[in-house]
């Protein structure tokens, strides 16, 4: 019974093959009027993508097409196309290929640089593509700029992992981040944001500097970095990357781009990753980073309804991290109120829970032909959850932040665009903050210390906005003022102005200003007040942060070698605030105590930063480039009590020197950068002066296969450290525990590996 | 210092494999080239074509420029033809005629 099943199947199965078989012969046309079998011609099925290569004799034949009428065409080089649409089944066709000759500009171009400036925007725009983002392990966002000196990355502290980056100057915080286009890790999710956008989901990374547009609000001071994904439309119906480096350190990606008909297309994206194992590489009992485990999910929908026509993009993604650092005998649950186990214990340790979700959808409807009439939409909502301990600090928090913008575009002109839009923005943070006295020997709470100025914030804006553009072959001008109506805060208003003139095609200035505003988030912005033993306190109502910043970039193309894009730039910028929130270690240090407190207040005199950098891109022979940045900086901010001093913790300088060399075809890539890290101020409890100055090694060799990456590297060569990062490890119930002043690396040299799978559509 | 010493000896390291690696490929042969003529508008066309096209056997080089709509290849021709490199290109959704060398023109 079974075989005369297997045989009756195997029947079937060749008989419902063979009737959609597709076979027949491709000839040549010659000139001459003769006509000849086109061996091994080239014959493709449109509706499918099939493809078919005919034998010596030109016999081809397609087995199983799907489909009851498909386009079929041959090619043959020198050949024109012969193209047929036939019901199938089809017995037979036969494809006869003129001769031709066609003409043909040939301009070569090189491979895809890693990093580089871009030509065409008005604002001093830093790109990092997909191959400078395969340069180095890049798990995550913030260990992407590596090789920028524009940016420099940070911890927050010597226990959560968060980590900071820093933009001419000045915290990232005053930086707008945007997910193409729409704004992202605002408030609470500001410190572990960089964090949950996983580097291999990204396809590039734009930095422009200075105040740049008004479209999507006035929250950027110093700059503005977007982040493009992997889009649905692109041709990768699979992607897997896996890490892992010598402490086992887990990473696993994968992504699916998914074109499902011609108007719908999705791309899905996830991400787990942990850190398994507790290291204590300074032996200072300290985990160097805490045990951590994250989850991430993003799924993106594009719909079109023609090419050029309307557009819908919507998605949604969510995440969930668990960090579990602190001294190394410290276990999740210790710190459960209640229980107070590591209290009693004596150990102290770090929790930190975070989850979200988020949903953004956005529209565009062209209403000219042209595309230069149009109208946008875009809104998201977050929903973000916080829930942290630090030794005996208790920080919970959440927000849900809705965003709405419309805007319409036209031109009176070709030259002249302009742009009108509307903007809605609710954020709501609830926030709950203990500082716990435990008795020495119970552990029962004999005192909680908690501050009225971390309850939360709860704002509502309305804004207007309106921004000219004016393009000709030399010259641009963005220029945009808004008006922003906080129901915390009153009204703001903000006008920006970007300027670009090519002298040539290869020499450009770029003149920038404007004014940017934001409220302060007290925690989130310095997320390690918390993991420390001084007091909080906040001596007054936290007033919008206001600055201004101006600056100017010049770039000079030029060609060398092999590439006609070589560069050389210069920029100087300076952020300069009407108000800014300062976090002073300084002022309520109390060495009677080994204490004291920390405190927050409103800067009540001058707070600006300079900032010059120097860039030097070129490729002196094929496939080696060489890119050599410096930034120089100097961040003044005037404290209560101490007058105008070098902004604390703020490196004076960083330079970076990357080199990479790729073998014919790019099979092996071979990267190395140097870091050369300046010193940075010291606050005077921990006895002023400066850091020291550290360099850093990174190198990696990446061996591309056909579809596959195999990469291995080294992180942190020369094993440099932060000597001590934490103030009194030893005691950290003592007054005068800080883990907080932290400046340099915490994690030594790390060999890491990984792989990247690329399939690619048929 | 010795972070330093360290890291001149992997840049030296680095570069020495690379240029062996190089002189490796790098043998005489019936080197030839064709340029096709190839409808390739996006850039995640070129990312596609440059993530595929080293690996056909007998390609030592190969550029793909958006701007002219070409794809240049250089060619071992003991190992593969003309008709193949086209075949391949269709395989991976982009068929092309190839562009005649008299009557290409360099900008």
């Amino acid at each position: 019974m079974k075989k005369l099943f297997i045989l009756f199947f195997c029947l079937f199965a060749f008989s419902f093959a063979n009737a959609q078989d597709f076979k027949g012969k491709v000839f040549l046309l010659n000139a001459d009027g003769q006509k000849e079998p086109a061996g091994f011609a080239t014959i493709v099925c449109i509706e499918n993508g099939m493809v078919a290569e005919a034998d010596m004799d030109g016999n081809f034949t397609f087995k199983k097409v799907k489909l009851e009428k498909a386009t079929f065409y041959a090619t043959f080089i020198g050949y024109t196309k012969d193209t047929v649409v036939v019901n199938i089944p089809h017995e037979y066709h036969e494809f006869n290929l003129k001769d031709e000759n066609e003409l043909g500009a040939l301009v070569v171009t090189g491979r895809q640089e890693a990093n580089y400036l871009s030509k065409s925007t008005p604002v001093r725009t830093e790109v990092i593509t997909a191959a400078g983002l395969c340069k180095m392990a890049c798990c995550n966002l913030a260990e992407s700029f590596e090789n920028s000196a524009s940016v420099s990355v940070g911890y927050s502290d010597a226990v959560s992992g968060a980590k900071q980056i820093k933009l001419l100057g000045l915290s990232g915080t005053y930086v707008q981040m945007l997910d193409e286009n729409k704004p992202i890790m605002r408030g609470l999710a500001s410190p572990f944001g960089l964090t949950y956008i996983p580097g291999q989901w990204l396809e590039s990374i734009q930095i422009a500097k200075g105040p740049s547009s008004v479209i999507n609000g006035l929250e950027g001071i110093t700059g503005l970095i977007n982040m493009e994904h992997r889009k649905p439309t692109a041709e990768n119906p699979l992607f897997v990357n896996l890490f892992t480096n010598q402490e086992l350190k887990l990473e696993a990606n994968v992504a699916s781009s998914l074109q499902l008909n011609e108007k719908w297309s999705t791309v899905i994206m996830a991400h787990a990753s942990g850190d398994t194992q507790e290291h204590d590489g300074n032996d200072d009992g300290f985990k160097d980073e805490p045990k951590t485990l994250q989850l991430n999910f993003d799924n993106r929908w594009l719909y079109q309804a023609a090419p050029g026509g309307v557009q819908i993009r919507f998605g949604v993604k969510a995440f969930s991290d668990k960090r579990i650092g602190g001294q190394m005998g410290y276990k999740e649950g210790m710190n459960d109120h209640g229980v107070y186990e590591a209290y009693k214990k004596g150990i102290w340790g770090s929790e930190i829970h975070n989850s979200g979700i988020d949903g953004n959808f956005k529209l565009g409807i062209p209403l000219s032909n042209e595309g230069a009439e149009s109208l946008a939409f875009v809104a998201t909502y977050s929903y973000y959850d916080m829930n942290t301990s630090y030794g005996t600090k208790y920080y919970k928090g959440y927000q849900n932040m809705a965003f709405v913008n419309a805007m319409y575009q036209n031109q009176i002109h070709e030259n002249h665009h302009y742009t009108f839009g509307i903007a809605g923005q609710y954020d709501k943070i609830g926030e709950n903050y203990m500082d716990l006295t435990l008795d020495k020997g119970t552990a029962n709470v004999t005192n909680i210390a908690t501050d009225s100025h971390l309850n939360g914030i709860e704002d509502k804006m309305f804004g207007v906005y309106g921004e000219y553009t004016f393009t000709n072959d030399k010259f641009t001008a963005v220029v945009g003022a808004r008006g922003d109506y906080h129901s915390k805060g009153g009204w703001v208003f903000g006008p920006r102005a970007n300027l670009k003139y090519s002298f040539t095609d290869n020499t450009i200035v770029r003149v920038t200003g404007g004014r940017g505003f934001r409220h302060a988030n007290i925690i989130a912005d310095n997320l390690g007040l918390l993991s420390s033993s001084r007091d909080i306190k906040i001596e007054e109502d936290i007033n919008m942060e206001d600055a201004w910043t101006f600056g100017g970039n010049f770039t000079q193309y030029f060609k060398l070698g092999e590439s006609e894009n070589s560069y050389v730039s210069f920029d100087y910028f300076r952020s300069s605030f009407n108000n800014q929130l300062v976090v002073d270690w300084d002022k309520g240090w109390n060495p009677a105590i080994n204490g004291g407190t920390v405190n927050v207040y409103n800067c009540q005199g001058r707070s600006f930063t300079d900032t010059y950098q120097f860039d030097l891109s070129v490729e002196p022979f094929k496939r080696f480039t060489a890119i050599l940045t410096y930034r120089y900086t100097n961040a003044k901010v005037e404290m209560d009590g101490q007058g105008l001093v070098n902004r604390p913790l703020m490196s004076k300088y960083k330079g970076v020197l990357n080199i990479q060399y790729a073998t014919n075809l790019n099979k092996w890539t071979f990267d190395v950068t140097a870091q050369l890290n300046g010193p940075a101020p010291l606050p005077l409890f921990m006895g002023g002066g400066e850091s020291e100055v550290y360099p850093m090694f990174y190198a990696q060799v990446t061996k591309k296969f056909r579809g596959v990456d195999v990469y291995v590297g080294v992180e942190n060569i020369g094993n440099y450290m932060q000597e001590n990062p934490i103030i009194n490890a030893n005691d950290p119930y003592a007054n005068d525990f800080n883990a907080s002043m932290v400046w340099g690396p915490l994690m030594g040299r790390k060999f890491y590996a990984g792989m990247r799978l690329t399939l690619w559509k048929k | 210092m010795k972070a330093f010493k360290i890291f001149v000896a992997v840049l030296v390291a680095t570069f020495a494999f690379s240029f062996n690696a190089q002189a490796q490929k790098e043998k005489k042969g019936s080197m030839e080239e064709v340029t096709f003529s190839v409808d390739i508008h996006c850039e995640s066309c070129k990312t596609k074509c440059e993530a595929n096209l080293p690996y056909i056997k007998g390609v030592k080089d190969f550029k793909v420029d958006m701007e002219s709509n070409t794809i240049w290849f250089k060619f071992d021709g003991s190992k593969v033809t003309k008709q193949k490199l086209s075949s391949e290109l269709a395989k991976l959704g982009y068929p092309g005629t190839e562009v005649k060398p008299e009557n290409a023109q360099k900008k």
